[in-house]
């Protein structure tokens, strides 16, 4: 498949390119790794008149540890990250997800960890090519009122897939969004929409700087089910964050479970459950899995690949194994 | 203008469709996004007409009728055989299995895609670049179209250019091909068809998809007595070969192992599928599937080990099977000796942890399907001792034109470097059936081996003038000609070339050899020598399931082949990892998605091709029989790497944890779901 024709601008400092989204909003996109963008752009799901490269911005390559805090470039490679000392002792979660995105040569030439957490929402019936989607009416997604995954939907369905983001969710990760002459920070959990058209609350002229992760002791681990060591996205994944007090108590605890519904789902009141618990309290465990299970699977529809029993099921097995390794790790 | 063997299928599509891939308008532009513009312009407006996607649904009376001429969705090619009496060996078995097993679409995943490009000079004679594994059929197919055309008595000249893999995908010319000479036609330039990856997995074909019923029994000592095969075959909604690979199914049926009362029923079945060609193994892997599979539960049964079951059945040398094969050179045997070698099959094991093993018969000899099993060569030599070959041979990235250059440099006394392979290219290289069947090293190696023979004829009878010497003194290595025991009496090949040019009555070299096996046509019983000689194999396989999740890891494999010899280890071992690679593949995650009939997985990202991450360490034992047809002993290898792999999965998942899979392909959630059904069933005693 060919790319379709497009400008491309190649601007030199932050401020230029801040500049340049300001003037082409939705016109213009984002080119960092591209290996999200390029695909969609050749199957026409995207189609975009200009693309701003980050090519020459190094200044948005960077891991640091700052005032009790990890902080990423948003251009950082993947490769960069699963090289990290810091993110792989301090953010191991983090260091897991990535080392399982894409292949080799996507993680060192071309994916960035601003990508990953970027990348559009999937789904079996919408990621096809401009040929397929020409011989039916259009889904939700695609500018149409319809869904394919579930039958009647009044919206789409699509699923994140994306392994950083449900990592950095359970890191408690916040990221700063730039724009001409303004600047905010966002918690990561309150970063997306629910919405599957447009599944982030981002501005067309807004671009992804940073991603903060605070270092409180914890420890965190991630753990993904694909049919592939490599390629594949997650079929079903969890993140983890366990802190715990002197006496080998969990004293806070994330759960986030990805790839099950339009964003990684964040489950506040199961985390919850696990406070004051033992680290070596494998029931109660099973039971935050279970618990995992039960309030994600509402989200899930039949659009990623393995059958929803089979992806339900092993939410609980992707929670509870990432809650003993994250456990394994503090009793270390 | 019809395609494929059953004429059923027209390069344009015109009334009614039948599948989603129906070809139905052509248009030719000088650019892509001007080609795209003419498209949206042609509306065609279509009446929704029940689909039938089942072919045992589609067998059913009332079913709708895909081809309303054919009066029933069954095709009628008459798939069956019965030799020796299986109601009788049935009855007298003390050991019967019976089972239903279940095979998906694959597809060939050919790194470099189709296309053609087709030209018509003044004359109207047609010059077609094509991907094509059949550069002599294929030139029969277009001429074919151009008499349907009007264009009669014309010539056709096919030209194949270096292709990224054909794995039998190629066998048969597509639609792209005709509908390429029709635009030529139509506009009088040179119209080029390239597909896209998406292009290339909707509008080439699969491997088919079989429902398959096996029964096979034993006596008491492990000896197999009847084998009984029912397989339904979803042939689509048009007619390749795929509907023809029963034809090789009866092979492992009628063969694997000696058995001597055999019956097999093959039905072809329209549905609005895509339709089905050729594959690696051509329904071998399929038929291997249900037949390894049931032998471990009939070993099980019977109280006999996995090996020993295999081994007291195995085929011998010398054997003549129910089906009329004469098995020359067989190493069986010494293949299962190798898996044994690597890991213990039925030793001692860890939990979650288990062992599988499975053979292979193939055909390793030519395989005599069309009415010639030939092909050509010619070869001349030039003055300065160098060799132009010209085969009908197709290389297709296994490595033909190395193999045919070894073959002539070993019987010339040369270097591989200084034979020069010219190959497909109908204008220039002589005929050839077609790159199947595992018989290019076999056929076309024999082929090159007979011209080289010839010309090594002249070159001694010369040698023995200039060097006086007896011809069956002269030894032809590194060059040169020189006498046996007497290597100063020498002289350099292009020298003794030289002087066979000029001199009075001067004389070139060059020779010309038609090889056609000496293997039978089967006949309306399906009997007959069909292959020279067979390749045989054995697959062992080390597995380890999660038990929470249901994901295989297979963590050891061992693939042993016998090959009759080695003409390229190197080259060997690429095909056989390779086609591990693809039975893993088959075996585990592989599938093209339908609904409703249309392909839902067209990219590498959801079609589930084992990754160079997922590939595992392949051991490839060879085993060397020396068959005394082969050019220098050797046998057919490019398919048998991809048939026993599947059944040699199953039957580690089942050694590891006690479920087996009958459903291809062995995914985690059918492996979860079995582990589950069995424990609730062992909770419930």
């Amino acid at each position: 498949m060919r790319l379709p024709r497009f400008k491309y601008l190649g601007p030199e400092t932050l401020d230029q390119a801040l500049d340049l989204l300001n003037t082409h909003k939705d016109d213009a996109k984002i080119l960092a790794g591209g290996t999200d963008l390029l695909v969609r752009m050749k199957k026409g799901l995207l189609k975009p008149n200009i693309l701003i490269s980050l090519k020459a911005l190094n200044e948005l390559s960077y891991i640091k540890k700052q005032d009790g805090y990890i902080k990423i470039g948003a251009r950082t490679p993947l490769a960069d990250i699963i090289a990290s000392d810091l993110i792989q002792k301090e953010a191991r979660a983090l260091f897991q997800a990535c080392e399982k995105i894409g292949a080799i040569t996507i993680q060192h030439y071309r994916g960035t960890i601003g990508g990953n957490i970027l990348q559009d929402n999937r789904c079996h019936h919408y990621n096809q090519s401009d040929f397929h989607r020409s011989g039916r009416q259009a889904c939700h997604k695609d500018g149409g009122k319809i869904c394919y995954a579930r039958e009647e939907a009044d919206r789409c369905n699509s699923t994140c897939q994306s392994d950083g983001a449900t990592a950095l969710m359970a890191l408690g990760a916040n990221i700063t969004l730039e724009s001409k002459g303004g600047q905010r920070t966002v918690d990561l959990a309150n970063f997306y929409t629910t919405d599957g058209i447009m599944p982030f609350a981002m501005e067309s002229h807004e671009l992804l700087k940073e991603i903060i992760i605070p270092l409180h002791g914890a420890q965190s681990a991630y753990q993904k089910l694909a049919y592939r060591s490599a390629i594949d996205y997650p079929i079903v994944c969890a993140g983890v964050l366990l802190k715990h007090s002197l006496k080998k108590e969990i004293e806070e605890a994330r759960i986030v479970v990805g790839a099950m519904g339009r964003s990684p789902l964040f489950l506040a009141q199961v985390s919850s459950s696990l406070k004051g618990k033992k680290l070596n309290d494998t029931i109660a465990f099973k039971k935050a899995a279970d618990a995992s299970m039960d309030s994600s699977a509402t989200f899930a529809v039949h659009n990623v690949g393995a059958t929803l029993d089979y992806r339900c099921a092993m939410v609980s097995q992707m929670v509870f194994q990432a809650l003993e390794q994250a456990a394994k790790y503090i009793k270390r | 203008m019809k395609m494929g063997f059953y004429k059923d299928n027209p390069p344009l599509k015109k009334g009614k469709v039948c599948s989603f891939r129906d070809e139905v308008a052509a248009v030719a532009a000088t650019s892509p996004e001007i080609a795209k513009k003419a498209l949206d312009l042609i509306e065609i407006e279509y009446k929704e007409l029940p689909g039938i996607f089942d072919p045992e649904k589609a067998m059913e009376k009332d079913s709708p009728l895909v081809h309303e001429y054919h009066k029933s969705n069954v095709l009628k090619l008459p798939w069956k055989l019965h030799y020796g009496d299986v109601e009788k060996a049935e009855k007298e078995s003390d050991f019967v299995v019976e089972e239903k097993f279940t095979t998906q679409w694959v597809t060939h995943c050919c790194l470099g895609t189709s296309g053609a490009i087709a030209l018509f000079d003044s004359n109207d004679n047609l010059t077609i670049h094509t991907n094509t594994q059949i550069p002599s059929l294929a030139q029969k197919d277009f001429l074919e179209s151009l008499k349907a055309m009007g264009l009669v008595n014309k010539r056709v000249r096919v030209i194949k250019p270096i292709i990224g893999g054909g794995f039998g995908s190629k066998l048969d010319t597509y639609a792209y091909e005709h509908i390429s000479i029709l635009l030529a036609y139509a506009c009088r330039k040179p119209v080029k068809i390239m597909f896209d990856r998406v292009e290339e997995f909707k509008a080439t074909s699969t491997r088919q998809p079989t429902v398959i019923y096996i029964k096979q029994g034993c006596d008491k000592k492990g000896k197999l007595t009847f084998r009984d095969m029912k397989m339904v075959l979803d042939n689509g909604a048009y007619t390749s070969w795929g509907a023809t690979t029963p034809s090789v199914m009866m092979m492992p049926i009628t063969s694997l192992y000696r058995v001597d009362n055999v019956k097999f029923n093959a039905k072809c079945v329209y549905t609005n599928n895509t339709y089905s060609q050729a594959m690696r193994g051509y329904g071998n892997p399929q038929a291997t599937f249900a037949i390894e599979s049931t032998l471990d539960m009939l070993a099980q049964k019977a109280g006999i080990t996995r090996v020993d079951i295999r081994r007291i059945n195995r085929n011998q040398p010398g054997d003549l099977t129910p089906q009329g094969f004469k098995i020359s050179s067989c190493g069986i045997a010494e293949c299962i000796d190798e898996v044994e070698k690597e890991f213990a099959i039925d030793g001692p094991k860890e939990k979650g942890i288990g062992t599988g093993i499975a053979s292979l018969i193939h055909v390793g000899g030519g395989a005599r399907i069309y009415k010639s099993d030939g092909c050509g060569a010619i070869l001349k030599m030039d003055d300065y001792g160098k060799v132009d070959i010209f085969t009908g041979g197709t290389d297709m990235g296994q490595g033909l034109d190395n193999i045919t250059a070894q073959i002539v440099a070993e019987e010339l006394g040369l270097y591989v470097e200084d034979i020069n392979v010219v190959h497909s290219d109908t204008d220039v290289c002589p005929w050839d059936v077609g790159a199947h069947a595992s018989r290019s090293t076999f056929v076309a190696g024999n082929a090159a081996l007979g011209a080289a023979k010839k010309v090594k004829e002249t070159i001694l009878e010369y040698g023995s003038k200039l060097l006086d010497a007896a011809c069956e003194d002269l030894v032809l290595s590194d060059r040169t000609i020189f006498v046996s025991g007497n290597p100063e009496k020498s002289m350099p090949i292009d020298k003794l070339l030289r002087k066979a040019h000029f001199s009075p009555q001067g004389k070139m070299l060059m020779a010309d050899f038609f090889y056609d096996p000496d293997n039978e046509n089967m006949g309306k019983e399906f009997k007959g020598n069909m292959s020279v000689t067979y390749a045989f194999g054995a697959h062992g396989v080390k597995v380890k399931v999660d038990e929470e999740t249901g994901k295989v890891q297979v963590l050891d494999y061992v693939a042993a082949h016998d090959v009759g010899r080695a003409i390229n280890p190197l080259l060997l071992e690429g095909q056989v990892y390779g086609g591990v690679v693809m039975g893993l593949g088959y075996a585990l995650t592989e599938e093209v998605v339908t609904k409703d009939g249309q392909n839902m997985n067209a990219n590498f990202r959801d079609y589930k091709l084992f990754t160079a991450k997922d590939a595992i360490r392949i051991k490839a034992p060879v085993v060397e029989t020396y068959d005394e047809y082969g050019p220098f002993g050797a046998k057919g290898i490019g398919e048998p790497g991809c048939v026993p792999t599947a059944p040699a999965i199953a039957n580690a998942i089942y050694d590891a944890v006690g479920v087996r899979i009958f459903d291809l392909p062995i995914t985690p959630e059918k492996v979860l779901a079995a582990l589950k059904e069995k424990k609730s069933a062992t909770t419930k005693i």
